[in-house]
């Protein structure tokens, strides 16, 4: 394929803030990707949206740029992202991603820039599903996200929020990319193909949602039943229990792999060492920090805290183990689960910075349940609401049958017709 | 969240906040963890995995080498005589 | 009086913990470090699998309870040493618990629990503020805690000495200097305990004990009341000091390490047998020989192959020949045999044997004994040493009590030492000397 038109590219970040940098030295190759700034990478400095880590520029990559690269693939730069993934609303200060269907309403969080750029470019985009942040923002951005089982994608080189949660994800417009590239980095062949049949929806899976998210749900349930797809209701009552878990376990997690922002070995040095150390410290971190992460530290220091740890750490880890009981009980029952990806579309970024911290915890009922179990998931672009805002369904199989979720990313782009934004290049 | 408690916490985590953020901090913080507290209503169980699979520990053999150079370790560090700056001790 | 130990053994691998980078000493700062031991964001850590051997040997060694499984956690403090402001370490599923370490063989010292861990960097305070270097970083530790089962600091001391021997014999650990061990020590006197941290070598374990034990009672007598607290000891003067009371209100805050994962360890354990350790053997000879514990102690503590050679020598002779001969001649040459590739301990039991078999008498078989292993010529030796046996004979018939006293104290023979080095005025080397005295007060125990 020619080389992009950077040029291009340039001029639609400035409206749309999708990359925080762009590679200066975009040779050819066989694809275009976007890394999400948590992502170390060789060709350009790795802040994950934080003016901590500015300059912060090491010697190697990760291990799924790197399997992209050998693949062919050429990194065209990095991708906004809220302040180290912690939080579910990009705000700055590298820029706010802005949804290529409306300009005034939000990409997400942690892979806001990442969908953003599927969504504008013919790229696809890497980036660290937090929280269930991936395929959050791809539903915003109307395309296609997949994130394999726990485990399956080697995570050295992201900067962690969540350990036990994260995982690496891939977006794009394309849905037989989206196949092509999840496999690129499990390092799979084609494996055998996964009939699915039966399609378990949870009760009570459209209370609470937008008008739109409900009728749109209501309307695609029909059209898989014409696809001969059979819907099936199982209860999944822990889901509920799971999303606080999972926002529980990211924010414990974050805030002891943040500790080690302190001014020294990486990103801002440039505090007074005359101080003495606690000092140094709380000065260079309160100085640098941005209040996403601080408010992390905050929350997730005191989930661990001795005579709090057992009550929310331990609970969260109990609730991980009784929701993938819940999964794979149900699983057993239909081939895949199916709810809508998330509760309404993209909210306005004015909306958003409005937003109390529960309230913005809602953007992730659907998607951190299953990210916290580790399961495999893919979310499809499926609708437009009435102000032409897309809208996603997602499906989530059992741990290590991805296939089942490529079978039917195939099935159904076949019948979808996605809209492309108008100021996709 | 007692209020002192979150000053304890900030504290440790080596964050200073003003008066205002303090307030404001602790008015979310209350809210969320009463959000949270919907988790008390889950039964205590015996957590078997520290992560969804269950991933058996890597082990690598005891072979000393590095790929990376200390020299590029060191490129963006601010350093004195080959030794990291720190603060005072 | 109550002192309880928390032992830190650097253990002897040739890469660090979590990562590959070179444990080797060396001058440059800063030469052996890499992503993961600086803590860059991104890194991962990958567990060194010797470490984990060494692991398991040591809670073997130490009688301790190993669970099938392990695993690693986080312990958050801020500290420039610590690379990522969180050390790597064990809290929920150490290694190894409930285990007993015998002291002298007789008094238990109950092992509460025994874990791996990295280490930090070094600091160095300069002027107004510091410099880290982190070649130590990430260097693998065992922790190895005791309960509050030692009596005096003295006995401390002992332990401690005789733990470290043990370890480097189990672990193969060569005698190091600085590669030492780091002790936090706990002592009460009262009811309340305090902590001295971070105390490096057996002699300053002892010191810092003493000042605490010293510092606790007088407060107590003077109706005072110990509190609890951390205490740093200051080698150049000696004495403990009080740390900043906010150090102990850090809450390390610990959570699981999902980045490495499970370890199953039953393999291992199953696999892995631990050698008998000097403290046992010491015992285990003067018990199954019936030779004196002193004797025993002389022949591991010299040499526990040197301790094997009389085993054999035993089972081709018997006791009493066995301990003759490794008591004079063999003790005496045991130095320059044991750095002489070319020789064997065939060599000394064939000589052995033929004594046995009525060959050559006791005198001959000292004498080809010292010559093999030391490569000096026989008749050399012989000559001076006859003379030197005389004399030394000579005072012992006058000094009989020397014998008596030397069973108390070895320190009895320097009499006889001391004496024939003034009468012979340098016409022998000491350690012909000290061979012979020695040799010839075994033969009167």
């Amino acid at each position: 394929m020619s080389s992009p038109d950077m040029s291009k590219i340039k001029e639609l970040n400035e409206k749309y803030e999708m990359f925080r940098v762009l590679n200066s030295d975009v040779i050819k190759g066989d694809f275009l990707f976007s890394v999400s700034d948590s992502f170390v990478t060789r060709e350009a400095d790795t802040l994950c949206g934080s003016e901590i880590l500015e300059g912060y520029n090491p010697p190697f990559d990760a291990d799924s740029v790197i399997a992209f690269k050998e693949a062919g693939g050429v990194p065209i730069g990095k991708t906004n992202m809220s302040e180290f993934g912690t939080v579910p609303y990009t705000n700055g200060p590298y820029g706010i991603p802005k949804n290529p269907f409306d300009a005034e309403r939000t990409c997400g969080g942690p892979s806001a820039g990442a969908a953003c750029a599927a969504s504008l470019l013919d790229i696809v985009s890497l980036s660290l599903s937090t929280c269930g942040s991936v395929l959050n923002s791809a539903a915003y951005c109307g395309v296609y996200g997949m994130v394999p089982t726990y485990g399956k994608v080697s995570k050295a080189g992201t900067v962690d929020a969540g350990s036990s949660v994260d995982r690496v994800g891939v977006i794009s417009s394309k849905s037989d990319d989206i196949v092509k590239y999840a496999k690129i980095l499990m390092e799979s062949g084609d494996g055998k193909k996964s009939q699915i049949k039966t399609v378990g929806i949870p009760k009570g899976v459209t209370d609470n949602v937008s008008d739109d998210i409900k009728k749109n749900f209501e309307r695609n349930l029909e059209i898989l039943k014409s696809l001969g797809f059979e819907p099936k209701t199982i209860e999944l009552p822990s889901m509920k229990y799971a999303a606080i878990a999972c926002r529980i376990l990211t924010t414990a997690e974050a805030s002891t792999s943040m500790s080690r922002y302190c001014g020294m070995r990486y990103g801002k040095q440039d505090g007074d060492y005359t101080l003495e150390s606690d000092e140094f410290f709380t000065s260079v971190r309160t100085e640098h920090f941005g209040t996403p992460a601080k408010e992390a530290i905050l929350l997730g220091s005191y989930m661990r805290m001795d005579g709090t740890r057992e009550r929310y750490y331990n609970k969260a880890r109990m609730v991980r183990e009784l929701m993938i009981e819940e999964y794979q009980s149900a699983l057993k029952e239909c081939d895949v689960i199916l709810t809508p990806t998330t509760e309404s579309a993209a909210p306005l970024i004015s909306e958003t910075s409005e937003m109390t911290m529960v309230e913005s915890f809602s953007a992730d009922r659907f998607t951190a349940p299953p990210d916290l179990a580790g399961m495999p998931v893919l979310s499809v672009p499926c609708g437009y609401d009435n102000g032409g805002m897309p809208m996603g369904m997602m499906l989530i199989a059992n741990h290590n049958e991805e296939n089942k979720l490529f079978d039917f990313c195939e099935t159904w782009n076949k019948q979808f017709d996605i809209v492309k934004p108008e100021a996709v290049l | 969240m007692e209020k002192d408690t979150l000053e304890t916490v900030a504290h440790n985590a080596h964050l200073k906040l003003t008066e205002d953020e303090t307030d404001k901090l602790h008015k979310e913080f209350t809210e969320v963890l009463n959000y949270f507290s919907l988790l008390d209503e889950v039964p205590v169980r015996k957590v078997t995995k520290l992560d969804p699979v269950g991933t058996a520990g890597n082990v690598r053999k005891d072979v000393p080498g590095s790929k990376i150079n200390s020299d590029e370790i060191l490129k963006g560090i601010d350093t004195y005589d080959g030794y990291v700056r720190g603060p005072r001790l | 009086m109550k002192i309880g130990l928390e032992v830190h053994v650097q253990l002897p691998t040739e890469s660090k913990l979590f990562c590959s980078c070179s444990t080797a000493e060396t001058e440059e700062p800063n030469a052996n470090v890499c992503p993961v031991c600086m803590g860059f964001p991104g890194s991962k850590p990958v567990i060194n699998e010797k470490a984990l051997e060494y692991g398991v040997l040591l809670a073997k060694m130490l009688g301790c309870r190993i669970d099938d499984t392990t695993w690693f956690a986080r312990k958050i403090y801020f500290y420039p040493d610590n690379s990522k402001n969180y050390q790597t370490t064990q809290h929920d599923r150490p290694l190894g618990r409930e285990g007993v370490y015998y002291l002298n063989g007789k008094k238990p010292i109950r092992i509460t629990r025994i874990h791996i861990e990295e280490d930090p960097g070094k600091t160095k305070r300069v002027g107004d503020s510091s410099l880290i270097d982190y070649n130590r970083s990430g260097i693998p530790l065992a922790e190895i805690v005791t309960e509050p089962d030692i009596a005096t600091p003295a006995e401390a001391r002992e332990f401690l000495k005789q733990l470290i021997q043990d370890i480097r014999h189990t672990i193969d650990m060569s005698e190091d200097g600085e590669r030492s061990i780091r002790c936090d020590c706990n002592i009460s006197v009262g009811k309340e305990r305090c902590e001295v941290k971070n105390v490096t070598g057996l002699r300053n374990v002892e010191k810092a004990l003493t000042f605490e034990a010293v510092r606790q009672t007088k407060l107590l007598k003077a109706g005072g009341k110990i509190v609890r607290e951390t205490r740093h000891f200051d080698e150049e003067r000696g004495v403990t000091v009080s740390v900043r009371k906010k150090e102990m209100e850090a809450d390390y805050g610990y959570i699981d390490e999902p980045d490495l994962g499970v370890f199953n360890v039953k393999e291992l354990v199953d696999s892995l047998d631990v050698k008998e350790s000097p403290q046992n053997m010491i015992l285990r000879l003067a018990k199954e020989y019936g030779i004196d514990e002193k004797t025993s102690k002389q022949y591991v503590s010299t040499s526990v192959d040197m301790a094997k050679l009389f085993e054999m020598l035993v089972s081709v002779a018997d006791v009493e020949t066995a301990r003759k001969f490794t008591s004079g001649p063999i003790s005496a040459g045991w130095r320059s045999f044991e750095s002489d590739d070319s020789k064997n301990v065939d060599g000394i039991v064939s000589i052995v044997k033929e004594y046995r078999d009525g060959g050559i008498t006791d005198v001959e078989g000292n004498l080809r004994i010292r010559s093999y292993m030391t490569g000096e010529d026989m008749d050399v030796i012989s000559s001076g040493s006859s003379n030197l046996d005389e004399m030394i004979s000579e005072f012992l018939d006058e000094n009989p009590n020397v014998i008596e006293d030397y069973r108390k104290n070895d320190k009895a023979a320097n009499r006889v030492i001391g004496h024939v080095m003034k009468q012979t005025g340098g016409a022998y080397s000491s350690s012909d000397i000290v061979e012979a005295t020695k040799r010839l007060i075994g033969e009167r125990l």
